[in-house]
């Protein structure tokens, strides 16, 4: 009887087993996710299935970690630990690490990190600016991680987000696998047909300036409408100024940008090769670039610009704009969050109320066409050091994937819900004092969690803690910066060029602006000194563009 | 037994080694010097291999795959590899020669301050820029020459008109001539100055009672007196001619200036720092070529001054 009992109980305990694995795999047959997300299957009240929700499993975060995070924008008398910074704290808290901040110096941004990357040592975290060439040597050297496969199902909002970006994308396609995560500026927002994403650089002008001068206030000029404009503040001077007014303040990048790339699309440094039908042409060498080099040269020459504007260094020529009051535009960040600090910056130097007195606005070329360089919805990878733990890259991914949610973004960008920010009549109302936002209240948001992966370009359209009409503004500003760059002004990325990598391209090293600005000083004709230059890169940039033309189809 | 030029028997291994013992106090305190040498200045030397290869980071230095002269094939392809070259030949061809006798001169003149206070404050005025970095001095010359710096402000209170020095092409090589005196003429002066104490006394007593003047006792004493010494920095200058000034030329470059400004050294920062590939054979290999350059300036200056009758760096003139 004992036996029987025995064997009866056994055989139960076997059948219970058996159903309980059948179940499982049953749910493992349903799941999507691989690692450590578990996948719940939900039923509508119709019998419908839904998408399934990603549950996080509970994570075993005990150990105590730090991460050495590298980039450049870090504010040195910031405490990126400071226990009073609640923003901090929650991170910290909730994946139980700490950070260990290195600042790079933007100017020392690429041979800091090449240095790094090469003597196998760099920081846990790194953020890169983005170049192909030296991106495909280190993972040809194995100096990068290598992300494992499946990496996007653990964390779905991380590979989201690179779905925005494109570039890690583009790559994955050359490699086979992944290296680095680009850090997108848009998502949903971007005002602008996907694939456009014209520069969000802007020029501000001073309203009661051209006010005063008989200029009438647009949302855009062409070149020698603001040139016009230029001439008449420096011939009138009708901020009274004296002796130290700057018409144009602009250092001798900005002035390639307002002169060059106003003209020519193909002029970015990053970007200045492209196809024209089976061919591929250098947009330095294009006439419209010489075209924007005179009018360069002829500003100088009329003393719209500084006297010695290759001598401005850092932030002088905004500066100029914003704190001493002394110029009548400015090159400058064009989003809501950026008007914000002029507004702030103009009251706190100036005394000046911002929306009386300024103008954002942007330049096109003559014929009325807006130009801006194909870009990718990208600024700077992450990529982290090949020998890190596994274990503490997963940790990391899973921060790298709240803040990505929606939930993260929120935070990131607003702070917390109840303290800095509340829903009413669905939506979001800031809680925080005017001209003031998240990263103001919390240091170590800026620019650490600010740009974990996610770039806030794309929330500051919707952010309300910015003053809705600024944030109008920007996307107007967008759509019409699409609208007059359509005849090839404002053209999209073409990855096949942009990740084509040979050892002809990564010969090519150029400062446009500053070659360009010793054409404009020195006091040759423009023209000749400009064709000199062309054929003195000629011996780098022929095979480039013969390779080009071998190789894309 | 075999005998050098001057007659004197020729050291042996066996005599030097005892020699070695013998003085060996004096030795060990040599030995950092020596330490120093070998870990800083021989053992890297042993990285010049890398001019030969490709850079393999996981390989390291002599792991990496030998590549041969692709290198400097593609260095002398490179027009502005020559247009670099000629330049600093050019600018420190000029600054050896236009700056290198202002030390001397500055020594001898101090020499000849006889108020020891007076010249005390003097010595210190001019060695103290020195010890400022190329980026103060070259945001202090900004400053000072810029259109609204206190040049250009004292011109335009004189009546004058406005000066263009900072982004004058054609003013940058003074001023970099100008910049060197300043900072480093004090400096370079104590070397001077401490070759001049080490005159014997008696000579100037001697030539006191001959009557002789103090332009004379200048002229005939103190100066031959300090010629080894301005031999063996002069030899040395001219070691240096292809790598003298980088933070000077870099921190003082601006757009305006930037055709006259690019040097070697500007060329191979901007190929290693701002290509869109870092190549470290390739800056090896350019570097190698600006230390056989120096070299061969080391050797000819020493060879020529063995000639005039000096005793060139290792002493024993012919």
């Amino acid at each position: 009887m004992k036996k029987l009992l025995k064997k009866s109980l056994a055989l139960s305990l076997a059948m219970v087993m058996v159903l309980s694995l059948g179940a499982c795999a049953k749910d493992t047959e349903e799941s999507t996710g691989g690692g450590s997300t578990e996948t719940k299957v939900e039923t509508t009240a119709g019998g419908e299935e839904t998408t399934p929700e990603p549950v996080a499993e509970e994570k075993d975060y005990s150990e105590h970690y730090t991460y050495s995070y590298a980039s450049i924008q870090i504010t040195e008398s910031t405490d990126y630990n400071s226990p009073d910074d609640a923003m901090t704290q929650y991170w910290e808290q909730k994946y139980n690490f700490d950070w260990d901040i290195i600042s790079i110096s933007s100017d020392k941004w690429d041979s800091t990190v090449n240095t790094w990357a090469y003597a196998e040592d760099l920081p846990d975290v790194t953020i890169f600016d983005y170049k192909h060439p030296q991106m495909m040597d280190w993972v040809d050297q194995g100096l990068v991680f290598k992300f494992p496969k499946g990496w996007q199902e653990r964390w779905p909002n991380v590979a989201r987000v690179q779905e925005y970006g494109g570039l890690q994308l583009a790559f994955e396609d050359i490699t086979g696998d992944t290296y680095f995560l680009a850090r997108p500026n848009y998502a949903n927002n971007l005002p602008c047909t996907p694939g456009i994403n014209p520069t969000n650089m802007m020029v501000y002008i001073r309203k009661d300036w051209a006010e005063a001068v008989g200029i009438e206030i647009k949302d855009y000029y062409t070149i020698d409408e603001i040139m016009e404009y230029a001439r008449r503040v420096k011939e009138q001077d009708p901020g009274h100024v004296g002796k130290d007014l700057v018409p144009m303040g602009l250092s001798s990048g900005n002035c390639y940008n307002v002169f060059v790339s106003t003209c020519s699309t193909y002029t970015s440094n990053n970007y200045y090769l492209y196809r024209d039908g089976s061919d591929f042409k250098w947009g330095l060498a294009d006439p419209e670039t010489l075209e924007g080099l005179k009018l360069w040269r002829q500003a100088f020459d009329e003393g719209l610009l500084n006297k010695e504007f290759y001598s401005y260094s850092g932030s002088e020529d905004v500066e100029d704009f914003y704190v001493r009051g002394v110029s009548g535009l400015m090159w400058y960040q064009g989003g809501a969050r950026y008007q914000q600090d002029v507004a702030n910056r103009m009251k706190d130097n100036l005394g000046l109320n911002y929306d009386d007195v300024v103008k954002q606005i942007f330049i096109t070329a003559n014929d009325g066409t807006y130009h801006s360089a194909p870009r990718g919805n990208f600024w700077g990878v992450i990529m982290f050091n090949p020998d890190i733990p596994i274990e503490k890259w997963e940790r990391y991914m899973d921060m790298l994937d709240e803040s990505c949610s929606e939930e993260g973004q929120i935070l990131i960008r607003m702070g917390f819900e109840g303290v800095d920010w509340e829903m009413k009549d669905g939506e979001m109302v800031s809680l925080l004092e005017a001209g003031k936002d998240a990263r103001s209240k919390y240091p170590s948001i800026y620019p650490v969690y600010h740009q974990l992966c996610m770039l806030s370009d794309d929330f500051v359209l919707i952010n309300p803690n910015y003053p809705k009409e600024y944030r109008d503004l920007t996307i107007k500003m967008y759509k019409l910066k699409e609208e007059l760059g359509k005849n090839g002004g404002c053209p999209p990325i073409d990855y096949d060029i942009y990740l084509y990598s040979s050892d002809a391209t990564a010969a090519l090293s150029f400062e446009y602006d500053k070659d360009f600005a010793n054409i404009v000083v020195n006091k040759g004709d423009v023209e000749t000194e400009w064709k000199a230059w062309l054929d003195s890169w000629a011996y780098l940039m022929d095979p480039v563009l013969a390779e080009l033309k071998a190789n894309i189809k | 037994m075999a005998k050098d030029k001057a007659g004197k028997p020729k050291p042996t291994f066996k005599k030097t080694l005892k020699e070695i013992v013998r003085f060996r106090g004096v030795y060990f305190i040599m030995l950092p010097a020596i330490v120093w040498y070998i870990l800083f200045s021989y053992v890297p030397m042993a990285g010049l291999s890398l001019a030969f290869k490709t850079y393999k980071a996981k390989l390291g230095i002599w792991g990496s795959p030998f590549t041969g002269l692709k290198h400097f094939e593609k260095l002398f392809k490179d027009p502005r590899f020559f247009d670099a070259v000629l330049r600093t030949l050019k600018i420190n061809g000029g600054r050896l020669i236009l700056t290198f006798p202002f030390a001397i001169i500055l020594a001898l003149l101090l020499n000849e301050l006889r108020m020891g206070k007076f010249k005390k404050v003097l010595q210190v005025t001019f060695t103290f820029p020195h010890f400022l970095s190329w980026v103060i001095i070259a945001s202090i010359i900004t400053n000072v020459l810029s259109y609204d710096g206190l040049v250009n402000s004292a011109i335009e209170l004189m009546g004058g008109e406005y000066v263009n020095f900072i982004g004058n092409s054609k003013l940058f090589v003074p001023l970099v001539y100008i910049t060197e005196v300043w900072k480093g003429a004090g400096w370079s002066s104590i070397i001077y100055m401490a070759a001049i104490a080490g005159i014997d006394q008696e000579q100037f007593e001697a030539a006191d009672i001959d009557g002789a003047s103090r332009w004379d006792k200048m002229w005939r004493i103190t100066l031959p007196s300090i010629l080894p010494t301005i031999t063996i920095m002069f030899i040395l200058a001219a070691g240096n001619v292809m790598t003298k000034g980088f933070d000077q030329v870099f921190n003082m470059d601006n757009a305006a200036v930037h055709k006259v400004s690019q040097t070697l050294d500007m060329y191979i920062y901007n190929v290693t720092f701002n290509a869109k590939k870092t190549d470290f054979g390739y800056s090896t290999a350019i570097s190698m070529f600006r230390s056989v350059v120096n070299l061969t300036f080391l050797v000819i200056a020493n060879t020529i001054t063995k000639k005039l009758g000096g005793n060139g760096l290792m002493g024993g003139g012919d």
